[in-house]
């Protein structure tokens, strides 16, 4: 009797399957569709994300603070480990830009302000993050 | 070596729980992007023309969104999605007055031989895929059908049966017979080539 072979063991199915036999769309053949049927698609909902995140501006907020308060108080050389010894060998090699920094008035208020604003945007930011939660 | 590019695609219980549950149209889309090529190479081994094709294949798709309550998916959603298309193109070639061949069954003929088939395997990509074209077109509207729900997109004879109407066992006969008449028209034409260049 003859019959169809196994398709797993038909040679003509590999070969039709490896090739691919069938002919493509048109690109407006969904759009056709949908039109047809009078519906649209909607556009996937855009979700906007700060670049600097509500951890990333405390992080910077800190280390910012530190620095400033740093270079206006300084430390003495009776470093208490030694990483506090290192970090105080970097501070010291940009000792100049810190002492000019502390010694000049002007300097020091616009540095002042310039923190203020910086910690102002950073509070208005998370502020709005969780606004856009809360909507 | 045969590279293919395939979305990552949901099931089809998916994008139907999403149309109906949610009214979702982005799932109808991705249903429709899904199928929307075995569907139009359906309508055009039936309607032989490109233009006719697509509009068979999208009435297909509305006519499957609008009865979308009514599927209880008693079938695989595709079974019903083809038959749907292979209806719909048969009533577009009526209409044309362009129907053509016969379902008849034919005798039965000796199995075809496997080397011709292994012999354009060997060929290239480009060569193969021509000669295979060439003979897929000698077939009938019906038997090309068959040939490309059986062999290209994996439909078992039972689920063709439901597609076409027709009996599983003409449907076992007829591609037995399409089978057949590949390896001659193959073989035919490897001959002819054969001739040529000696």
């Amino acid at each position: 009797m003859n019959q169809l072979p196994n398709k797993k063991d038909d040679a003509l199915s590999s070969l039709i399957k490896s090739n691919n036999m069938l002919e493509p769309v048109s690109d407006q053949f969904t759009a056709g569709v949908l039109a047809k049927l009078g519906l649209e698609l909607t556009p996937p909902k855009v979700v906007y994300e700060p670049v600097i995140s509500k951890t990333g501006w405390i992080l910077i907020s800190v280390i910012s603070t530190i620095i400033v308060a740093l270079a206006m108080f300084g430390t003495t050389s009776e470093a208490i480990s030694p990483a506090a010894a290192t970090f105080d060998l970097y501070m010291r090699q940009a000792g100049s830009w810190f002492d000019a920094l502390a010694n000049n008035l002007s300097i020091l208020i616009i540095s002042i302000l310039s923190l203020t604003v910086f910690l102002l945007v950073g509070v208005e930011s998370v502020y709005r993050r969780s606004r856009l939660k809360a909507a | 070596m045969v590279l293919s590019v395939t979305m990552a695609y949901q099931d089809d219980t998916y994008y139907i729980d999403r149309i109906l549950k949610h009214a979702d149209q982005n799932a109808f889309a991705g249903l429709v992007n899904k199928h929307k090529t075995m569907a139009f190479n359906v309508a055009l081994r039936i309607t032989k023309s490109r233009e006719d094709a697509e509009e068979v294949a999208q009435d297909a798709f509305v006519k499957v969104y609008q009865s979308l309550p009514q599927f209880k998916g008693d079938s695989k959603f595709t079974t019903w999605l083809f038959k749907v298309v292979y209806n719909l193109a048969l009533t577009k070639i009526r209409k044309k007055s362009l129907v053509s061949g016969s379902t008849d069954e034919e005798h039965f003929v000796e199995p075809a031989g496997e080397q011709i088939f292994d012999t354009i395997a060997k060929m290239k990509e480009k060569e193969q895929k021509k000669h295979l074209s060439e003979a897929i077109a000698t077939l009938d509207e019906t038997d090309q059908l068959l040939v490309t729900l059986y062999y290209m997109n994996d439909q078992s004879v039972e689920e063709i049966s439901e597609i076409t109407s027709l009996t599983q066992s003409n449907v076992k006969v007829k591609l037995f017979r399409a089978r057949k008449k590949l390896h001659d028209e193959l073989h035919k034409n490897l001959q002819h080539e054969l001739h040529s260049i000696l």
